[in-house]
């Protein structure tokens, strides 16, 4: 399948701004999407609000764009109701961690089957670069001018927590693990995340010296420290701050049995 | 085959001269239709995909699949046979 099979040509180019790490991941979803053969009419993609939700408005199949932070909620509905289709969700950190973070929690407790990508940058995107609840501790933003004085959230370690059935993160750095990772995520009962931490050079780069595109892409590059070697030097995520590390790779792979399905 | 830029979807942002391990790319200085100046493919020679003939054996790709903008495509025929 060709790119432009599973996206829109006719609105190309698309609105993401120059060095956005959101068209990183729509090449890395359409590999793994072409990769493992799968029919664009038996899946539905469901967003929330923001830049990262705009991808869904790009893919050639049936896409659902629902209100800030419910789109988990929506797909759980799409998939009870009918347990065919593969349900994909696409959404941004604010939309998950923040306004939608009750329902991120228990729709992982619940473990229903859907595939959730997560779009991690750090900051509210598409309304000009408020703090969200993963924004680096000491990071400047619209609404943090001294640098932020709260500690992110972890999204990947809440969805184990809360037990989901696959984890992972990746930067955009990492397309290749990032594309075999959706794969495993797509393939996998019950509920699977995967969250990209992605550079958003017009809201976050601009406030903490990184208005370059490529100033952000080279950051990404610095914070991420793989599973092992983050253990070994005894990170914790928690602390994240601007200068501080994120820790990459997959964190989970169990086998709960998904919700509605039970047998 | 070689990487092929289309000048109507680069917007400029250079990841792909960042990413490339051996620095095929360079900053372009040539303004684009649309207000960018996209890179250019500099030094083809180098790309690891230079002597191999369709995208189906294609390796690294590192550039292909990071650019964000989907400027970035395959030429079948660029390149030198081998
Ligand atoms: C109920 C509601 N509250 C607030 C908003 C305003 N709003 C729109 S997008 C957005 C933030 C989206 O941030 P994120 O999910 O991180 O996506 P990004 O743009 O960063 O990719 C907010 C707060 C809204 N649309 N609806
Ligand atoms: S505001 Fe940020 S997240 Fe939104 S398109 Fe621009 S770079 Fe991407």
């Amino acid at each position: 399948m060709e790119f432009f099979d599973l996206f829109r040509e006719d609105r190309w180019p698309h609105m993401f701004c120059p060095g956005c790490g959101i068209g990183t991941v729509m090449n890395c979803f359409h590999r793994a999407f072409s990769e493992m053969n799968m029919d664009q009419d038996k899946t539905v993609f469901v967003s929330g609000i923001g830049c990262a939700s705009r991808i869904i408005g790009y893919i050639r199949a049936d896409s659902i764009h629902t209100t800030h932070g419910r789109a988990l909620a929506v797909a759980t509905g799409i998939k009870l109701a009918n347990p065919d289709l593969n349900v994909i969700v696409f959404s941004g950190d604010g939309d998950i961690g923040a306004i939608g973070g009750n329902h991120f929690i228990n729709a992982a407790r619940r473990n229903v089957d859907i595939s959730v990508f997560c779009i991690n940058n750090y900051i509210y995107g598409m309304t000009g670069g408020q703090a969200s609840t993963t924004t680096p501790y000491k990071s400047f933003s619209t609404t943090t001018p001294y640098g932020s004085k709260e500690y992110p959230f972890d999204l990947a370690e809440v969805a184990v927590a809360s037990g989901a059935n696959y984890v992972a993160r990746w930067t955009i750095r990492n397309v290749k693990e990032l594309t075999s990772s959706m794969t495993k995520a797509m393939q996998k009962k019950g509920f699977s995340f995967v969250e990209i931490a992605s550079p958003c050079p017009t809201s976050f780069g601009r406030r903490n010296r990184m208005a370059d595109p490529t100033q952000m892409f080279e950051w990404l590059k610095i914070i991420a420290v793989r599973k092992e070697k983050s253990q070994a030097w005894g990170l914790d995520q928690l602390d994240l701050n601007i200068e501080g590390r994120i820790t990459i790779g997959e964190f989970i792979e169990r086998n709960r049995s998904p919700y509605g399905l039970i047998a | 085959m070689q990487v092929k830029v289309n000048p109507r979807y680069c917007k400029g942002c250079n990841l792909c001269v960042k990413v490339c391990p051996n620095r095929a790319f360079d900053q372009g200085n040539e303004l684009s239709e649309r207000g960018y100046f996209p890179p250019v493919l500099a030094r083809p020679e180098k790309c690891a995909n230079f002597k191999r003939k369709t995208r189906k054996n294609a390796v690294c790709e590192l550039c292909v699949l990071t650019c964000p903008d989907q400027a970035l495509t395959w030429d079948e025929e660029g390149g030198v046979e081998g």
